[in-house]
């Protein structure tokens, strides 16, 4: 989990560098880490559900709201379905 | 190659990190349960810069890069998703407002978008169209001084709360290359909007169909020149779906280390009370056969 977030972390910090400086592999780049940082900790937040049992489950924890608020992050500002499309047509050129 | 973090970049995340355990956190459970729409919070955060984080300076904002964005919503993310992602949003059309809008439209919106005075929304997606701007289907025909607006967008954040819509709109042919930004006040005549979704998550924030039925906006209100705001093909749209997919990217990873364990205390009081759901199987969470010591931040929780 810890490793997974490190890496979405990178991947959006290197992506976010690359628009402030114009990098010609931004839009690959930015492509990548939305569908990366996004599948990632979605998947960490549903894991740290399931590591806190039926607590998880309960809405007296954050764990739950946290799960659902992320889903949406999959599908939204292109789905990570689109993005493929995006890195493929980039790698493409 | 330097992976840290300025001094600079560092305060930021400080004061974001703060302001997110302080305001955003504390409310979270409720604001999802109440479906509240925390405007006021937000006011606060456009006191503490939040809202024109990369809008240049001269309309209020703070002209910082996407890296300081980035670090900030990820930290915003950590007290609230859904807020934090209400306020991407805001700062993006903001931000598309104060670059590609005349000097007049900027002075007359940017300052008050700026201190969260007026709430902006971006009008993308549509109901048969995804988020693939080149088969968008609102049209936005010159009349005059005005462009005459008709078609409907889905899954519009904050609408019928917003003050402002930055909507992609087709002024010309079909593709990409016809379509153009434009911005809509709430109140404009033929501006609707359809009942509130009922949403699995984000529900600190509302979320509605726009609807545009013979829309009458004026021309001044077009973002670019002459309707030269092309999105995709365009360096500014480019851009700027660049910078949504971040900072979506960027909201996850903040609330992916919410639940990591450290930023919520009550998260880990199951396993502190060494419930047995939260047993957690030797290498279940490890990197490989047997468990790499990598992921021991998670296993420690589940075992306390």
């Amino acid at each position: 989990m810890a490793t997974d977030l490190e890496a979405a972390r990178l991947m959006v910090l290197r992506g976010a560098w690359a628009i402030d400086n114009d990098h010609p592999e931004k839009t690959k780049w930015c492509a990548m880490a939305k569908r990366l940082a996004t599948d990632a900790c979605f998947h960490i937040a549903d894991e740290a559900l399931q590591l806190h049992g039926g607590y998880g489950y309960l809405k007296d924890y954050p764990l739950e709201r946290i799960v659902r608020d992320l889903r949406v992050h999959r599908i939204l500002e292109g789905t990570n379905e689109i993005m493929r499309v995006i890195i493929a047509r980039e790698m493409a050129k | 190659m330097d992976f840290a973090l300025t001094d600079d970049q560092r305060a930021i995340q400080d004061a974001a990190r703060a302001f997110a355990q302080a305001e955003l956190a504390p409310h979270s459970a409720r604001w999802d349960e109440d479906k509240h729409f925390p405007v006021e919070v937000m006011k606060q955060a456009a006191e503490m810069g939040f809202c024109g984080i990369y809008t240049a300076e001269e309309h209020g904002g703070m002209a910082l890069g996407r890296v300081e964005a980035a670090v900030i919503f990820e930290e915003l993310s950590r007290g609230d998703v859904a807020t934090a992602a209400f306020l991407s949003i805001h700062n993006m059309a903001t931000w598309m407002i104060d670059r590609f809008g005349a000097d007049d439209l900027r002075a007359r919106f940017v300052p008050d978008l700026v201190g969260m005075e007026k709430i902006a929304s971006y009008c993308l997606t549509e109901p048969g169209s995804g988020s693939d701007a080149a088969a968008l289907r609102t049209t936005a025909v010159r009349d005059g001084d005005c462009y005459v607006l008709n078609g409907s967008k889905a899954f519009i954040s904050g609408a019928g709360t917003s003050d402002v819509y930055v909507v992609m709109v087709r002024t010309g042919g079909e593709g990409p290359k016809g379509v153009s930004a434009i911005v809509v006040e709430a109140g404009t005549p033929g501006l609707s909007f359809g009942a509130q979704e009922r949403k699995m998550g984000w529900n600190a924030q509302p979320t509605a169909i726009v609807q545009f039925d013979d829309c009458r906006v004026p021309v001044a209100n077009l973002l670019g020149e002459g309707g030269g705001f092309q999105i995709r093909h365009g360096r500014a749209g480019r851009r700027t779906a660049e910078h949504r997919r971040l900072f979506a990217g960027r909201g996850a990873t903040g609330a992916g280390d919410g639940p990591g364990l450290r930023r919520h205390p009550q998260a880990v009081r199951p396993s502190d009370r060494r419930v047995p759901g939260a047993a957690v199987p030797p290498g279940r969470y490890g990197d490989g056969p047997g468990g790499g010591a990598a992921d021991g931040a998670a296993r420690r929780v589940g075992h306390r």
